[in-house]
């Protein structure tokens, strides 16, 4: 298992797709953090309304969800359908036969590498935020409050990667999967949010718009994802959204590795 | 000993039988051929046995255990199969350092088995840009990694250039010399005629033969070739000895059939007639290819009714070809 990992650790590290999708997030990181930071600080009365850690909150939100997320979960994608694309899945299996083990490792390498990826766009994004919200005079949150934000976000990072493992798993084509994964992530889950949202009959929905993988990285940040309407949707505990991010990543994690891994190699 | 036991394997692949009920062994030292046109079922046989395709039914071990229940399978099987693939940005080191890792083989191990195919000079290149040759070569260098005593090969000369496929020749021979076993299979029958002790022929999926190669090509095939300027006083010794002579299409040939070599021999020396030639020509693998092949297309264009009996044994091989003993199959 050990050299498994090593193994799944190693072809990570010798394509470039890790460093190109990286910086893709540590890009949408800085602009994201950078227009945040100004459009929260230079709307006075908003700044005056809300309290420290909410503009901390919404700020280093971009540390995940600006699209960053897209990198971990198009990583995991790749990580299992490049070795469909490329055949070298037989490789693969003839050096380690039990695919489940295969799979796991897969996971380990995905955790790892997610969080590297988590470590670079937190970094980026504190070094933005903290200083400007300083200069403008916003106070840094009382204790706790900024490492759990990090936290947060870090761990939807994390998640995403997981999540696109799994979706790897179901799907082998690897550009449907990562038109797939991308798609939904980018546009149709934020379309379905403000649909419930803006539209008064689909409001009783809320409470289920709230499993949303999307609303679950909400949850795990702590901000109010589409419309700044806190009476829109109804947010898990951070707790709860980080179990259903998982549960997700897992979910599919099994599905795939039941019914689409275990196929037959041809 | 059996390196290698394949009993009663069987394999759909949608409405195509792809593998129908084949058994045979592998003994280790042995270099054995595995032969059978396109869809055969030489490729689903070898994966099968490799775990990469899972049976429908049929008993397959090698080392005596299911490929996936092998402890470091890499250190015991070597395989390189028809679709060797690698991802084309990564390098031809890296590419067998990634699979070195999952046994943690120590990067001298890559270079070494990169310098024994040949590929030294290039292994920092990209294996995007080798040409289907290197590729084959850097397969080979995979399966050797681990040192294992067994290796599986399907089509292994595809793509090599004679130089490559001489060499291949000589390590397999050296590979079995030391007490290693392998199983080939390949559409180039010269290749396995120089290269194998056993052959195993099959067709539409069946076993159409299984047999050490010596025995499959000794056999006499067609008359018995006699030249001689006094051609006339041969042919009527001959035929005076009730053996059938034919004149054959250039001056002074004849067929002779009927008679072995020797009883031809010993009638020209007690006949005082000179002879120039005289060839009893074995059959060769290929004859022995495609007469088998042959049949078992023949057969199978003329399939019984969906549920009707089944036309006697499918091209069961001749006699002496030996349909090895069908050892009890059981469901692994």
């Amino acid at each position: 298992m050990t050299g498994q990992i090593r193994s799944e650790l190693l072809k990570v590290r010798t394509t470039r797709t890790v460093w190109a999708l990286t910086a893709l997030a540590v890009g949408f990181v800085a602009l994201s953090t950078v227009a945040n930071s100004y459009f929260v600080t230079a709307g006075v009365q908003a700044a005056a309304d809300a309290g420290s850690a909410e503009i901390f909150r919404s700020v280093l939100a971009s540390i995940s969800t600006s699209g960053a997320q897209v990198a971990p979960l198009c990583l995991g994608i790749l990580l299992l359908t490049a070795e469909f694309r490329h055949n070298t899945i037989t490789a693969t299996l003839l050096a380690e036969p039990r695919r489940e083990v295969v799979v796991a490792a897969k996971v380990v390498a995905i955790l790892v590498v997610g969080a590297g990826i988590a470590v670079a766009a937190t970094v980026v994004g504190l070094a933005i935020a903290l200083p400007w919200l300083g200069l403008d005079g916003v106070a840094v949150p009382s204790a706790g409050e900024l490492p759990l934000i990090v936290l947060g976000n870090f761990l939807v990072l994390v998640l995403y990667g997981l999540l696109g493992l799994g979706l790897g798993t179901v799907v082998r084509n690897q550009v449907v999967a990562v038109v797939v994964g991308v798609v939904f992530v980018t546009t149709v889950e934020p379309l379905l949010v403000l649909a419930i949202t803006g539209l008064r009959f689909l409001r009783p929905l809320g409470g289920v718009a709230a499993y949303l993988p999307g609303e679950a990285a909400s949850a795990l940040q702590r901000t109010v994802s589409v419309a700044q309407d806190p009476g829109a949707l109804h947010q898990l505990p951070m707790l709860a959204g980080g179990l259903v991010l998982l549960g997700y990543g897992l979910a599919l994690l099994g599905l795939g590795t039941r019914f689409s891994v275990s196929r037959d190699i041809t | 000993m059996s390196v290698i036991e394949i009993r009663g394997l069987s394999k759909r692949f949608g409405t195509t039988l792809a593998v129908d009920d084949l058994s045979f062994e592998v003994e280790q030292g042995d270099v054995t051929g595995f032969l059978g046109p396109n869809g055969a079922g030489k490729t689903t046989t070898l994966r099968a046995l490799l775990g990469l395709v899972e049976p429908d039914r049929g008993w397959l071990r090698l080392n005596g255990r299911r490929y996936q229940d092998l402890a470091s399978p890499g250190r015991q099987v070597g395989a390189v199969l028809e679709s060797a693939s690698f991802h084309p940005a990564r390098t031809a080191r890296n590419h067998l350092r990634v699979l070195a890792a999952v046994e943690g083989l120590p990067d001298r191990r890559v270079d070494e088995v990169l310098a024994l195919v040949g590929l030294a000079e290039v292994a920092r290149g990209k294996v995007g840009g080798f040409s289907f040759g290197m590729r084959q070569r850097l397969g080979l260098a995979a399966a050797l990694l681990g040192d294992p005593r067994v290796l599986v090969l399907d089509e292994p000369a595809n793509g090599l250039d004679p130089e490559g496929i001489r060499w291949l020749r000589e390590f397999l021979r050296s590979f079995a010399g030391r007490g290693g076993t392998v199983l080939i299979s390949s559409h180039v029958l010269a290749e396995i005629a120089q290269t194998a002790d056993r052959v195993v022929i099959i067709g539409q999926g069946r076993k159409l033969a299984d047999a050490p190669l010596a025995e499959l090509t000794t056999r006499p095939a067609g008359p018995v070739r006699v030249r001689s300027p006094q051609a006339g006083r041969l042919a009527a010794a001959l035929a005076g000895d009730g053996i059938v002579v034919e004149r054959g299409d250039e001056d002074g040939l004849l067929l002779v059939s009927g008679g072995s070599a020797a009883a031809v021999g010993e009638l020209a020396a007690r006949e005082g007639v000179v002879v120039h030639e005289l060839v009893a020509e074995r059959s060769t693998l290929e004859q022995v290819f495609f007469e088998l092949t042959t049949q078992a297309t023949a057969h199978a264009t003329s399939p019984p009714a969906p549920g009707g009996p089944a036309p006697g044994p499918p091209a069961a091989g001749r006699g002496d070809a030996g349909e090895g003993p069908d050892a009890e199959g059981g469901a692994a």
